[in-house]
């Protein structure tokens, strides 16, 4: 176990799907209220036969606590916030939910994101909250600083740009590929805006795994024999970080919700080495991500960690800074550009506090 | 030898045999049997009145072969409305009824027919406005409009930051 300089994102979300930065606050408004006022129209009602007709006297009441936390939680969050329309006792048991609670505290920015991405009504609230305290992304070792929306699954920025399972294609093209019409796709559906044009463009978002999974389903049910490799054509149509949003991790026994924190040295050579590149080149290299993945350090920079799992890394990492140069800036920074603040993290996987734990002495 | 069969007596008095195994899906009479050991005379369960036991009877009868809950990743991957169709059709009660089952599921600690039962209720109200809402289950506004208009601004993230 070592001691090291780390820090975190001041802004986690950017180059994701991540409106806030690049919509007024106004726009934003706007669209949260548009879909919450349409998204109860969108869902399917409950018909008969799980349908009740109401009594002649108030039953929630009589509900415990205990019963009424957990109907809540296999709720989403557009609900939730109609319950605490409806009355007082409502109001005060929705907000009294831990779960709620610490999601709205702590996770703002990806519900609203969720919101804007018009999906927050196909997840309860236990799935998310599930995810919300699952440090480690789902397919790789690493902790996972993201979440993917179309299956709400915590994931690291490796796997999201690797990984076959975090892709995703139109809706459009999806049903082509696959001859079904659109309406047939029982899945997450999400929109996007445009953020130039503050408007949502024509292209609605499904993950093609799962669309791959519910097409073999289908026709296993219909022609009862394994289906064709249709989707095979989505390839060239398949999109990344396009259904990925930043999202905190709980801890809920340290009650800190942790976006990610980053080991610096990696930063630092991966920001050095590429700065070597583009003089070699003589050219100016463009790049469409703050996060680029194909420079070398590449895997270290994109790598995110917990606070207590930083002095196992920096044991092994070659690049490791544990103190600043006299005059060297406290801030990190990632194409010349100031990300976030610098602090240690000493052996014990505590974070240092004040100037002399971030500047070196002499 | 333990009898498969055992007595037990509703908050209305009347007495109902039923199967061992149907009863042990049951965790309190599961764990009252282990204490009692073999017992002749009919349990006494207080809560619960004999519509509601039958009931509850019905719904173990039904799943006395299932397996118990993980509660792993893949079963609460699944959605909310994903309620077995006999379930289904075993919630198709009145409102009064249904609250009794999830009130008697969880004294008699059945997590099945509880989560069954909270998830009925959660497609209940899933999707509905709060007037609807309130309709459904019979419950007067007590709000003032200027604690409803507090109360929206609340629900927009966008307006917290």
């Amino acid at each position: 176990m070592a001691s090291g300089l780390a820090y975190r994102f001041e802004r986690p979300g950017k180059n994701l799907l991540h409106h806030h930065s690049s919509m007024s606050r106004a726009r934003l408004r706007e669209l949260i209220r548009l879909y919450r006022t349409q998204c109860p129209k969108q869902q399917p009602r409950c018909q008969p036969p799980c349908w009740q007709p109401p009594s002649s006297r108030p039953l929630w009441p009589s509900l415990p606590l205990e019963i009424v936390y957990m109907i809540f939680l296999h709720l989403d969050m557009i609900t939730l916030g109609n319950l605490r329309l409806v009355n007082t006792l409502m109001h005060r048991q929705v907000d009294s939910l831990y779960e709620y609670r610490m999601l709205r505290t702590h996770a703002a920015e990806t519900l609203m994101n969720l919101d804007i991405a018009r999906c927050t009504h196909n997840f309860p609230l236990h799935q998310l909250y599930r995810e919300f305290c699952h440090p480690r992304c789902r397919t790789g070792p690493d902790f996972g600083p993201l979440l993917y929306i179309p299956t709400l699954s915590r994931v690291c920025l490796q796997c999201v740009l690797r990984h076959s399972q975090y892709r995703v294609a139109t809706l459009h093209d999806v049903s082509v590929c696959y001859g079904l019409p659109e309406d047939r796709w029982d899945l997450p559906v999400f929109s996007c805006v445009d953020l130039l044009e503050g408007q949502y463009s024509s292209d609605r978002l499904i993950d093609v795994t799962q669309a791959g999974l519910l097409f073999r389903q289908h026709w296993l049910r219909r022609f009862g024999s394994s289906s064709r490799e249709f989707g095979s054509a989505l390839q060239e149509w398949t999109y990344w970080l396009r259904s990925t949003v930043a999202f905190p991790c709980w801890d809920p026994h340290a009650r800190v919700a942790e976006p990610g924190v980053y080991c610096y040295g990696c930063t630092k050579y991966w920001e050095t080495s590429r700065d070597k590149i583009k003089r070699r080149l003589r050219k100016r290299v463009k790049y469409s991500y703050a996060w680029d993945t194909t420079s070398p350090g590449s895997k270290g920079v994109d790598r995110a960690f917990r606070v207590p799992d930083l002095p196992r890394h920096f044991s092994t990492c070659p690049h490791v800074v544990r103190r600043l140069r006299r005059g060297e800036d406290h801030t990190a920074l990632r194409f010349g550009e100031s990300v976030g603040r610098i602090f240690r993290v000493d052996a014990g996987g505590e974070r240092g506090a004040g100037r002399a734990a971030r500047v070196g002495k002499k | 030898m333990s009898a498969t069969t055992l007595r037990f007596q509703s908050s209305d008095g009347v007495v109902i045999t039923i199967d061992r195994d149907v009863a042990q899906r049951s965790v309190l009479i599961k764990n009252l049997l282990e204490d009692l050991g073999d017992t002749t005379e009919a349990i006494p369960i207080p809560n619960v009145n004999e519509a509601v036991l039958r009931k509850v009877i019905e719904w173990c009868e039904h799943h006395k072969g299932d397996p118990p809950s993980t509660g792993d990743d893949d079963d609460s991957r699944r959605k909310t409305t994903d309620i077995d169709e006999w379930d289904q059709k075993f919630m198709q009660v009145d409102q009064e009824m249904l609250f009794e089952i999830i009130l008697a599921a969880n004294y008699l600690d059945i997590k099945g027919l509880l989560d069954v039962g909270c998830k009925t209720v959660a497609n209940m109200i899933k999707g509905k406005s709060p007037e609807e809402i309130r309709k459904t289950f019979n419950i007067q506004n007590d709000f003032t409009p200027e604690e409803e208009d507090q109360i929206r601004r609340e629900n927009e993230w966008a307006e917290d930051r």
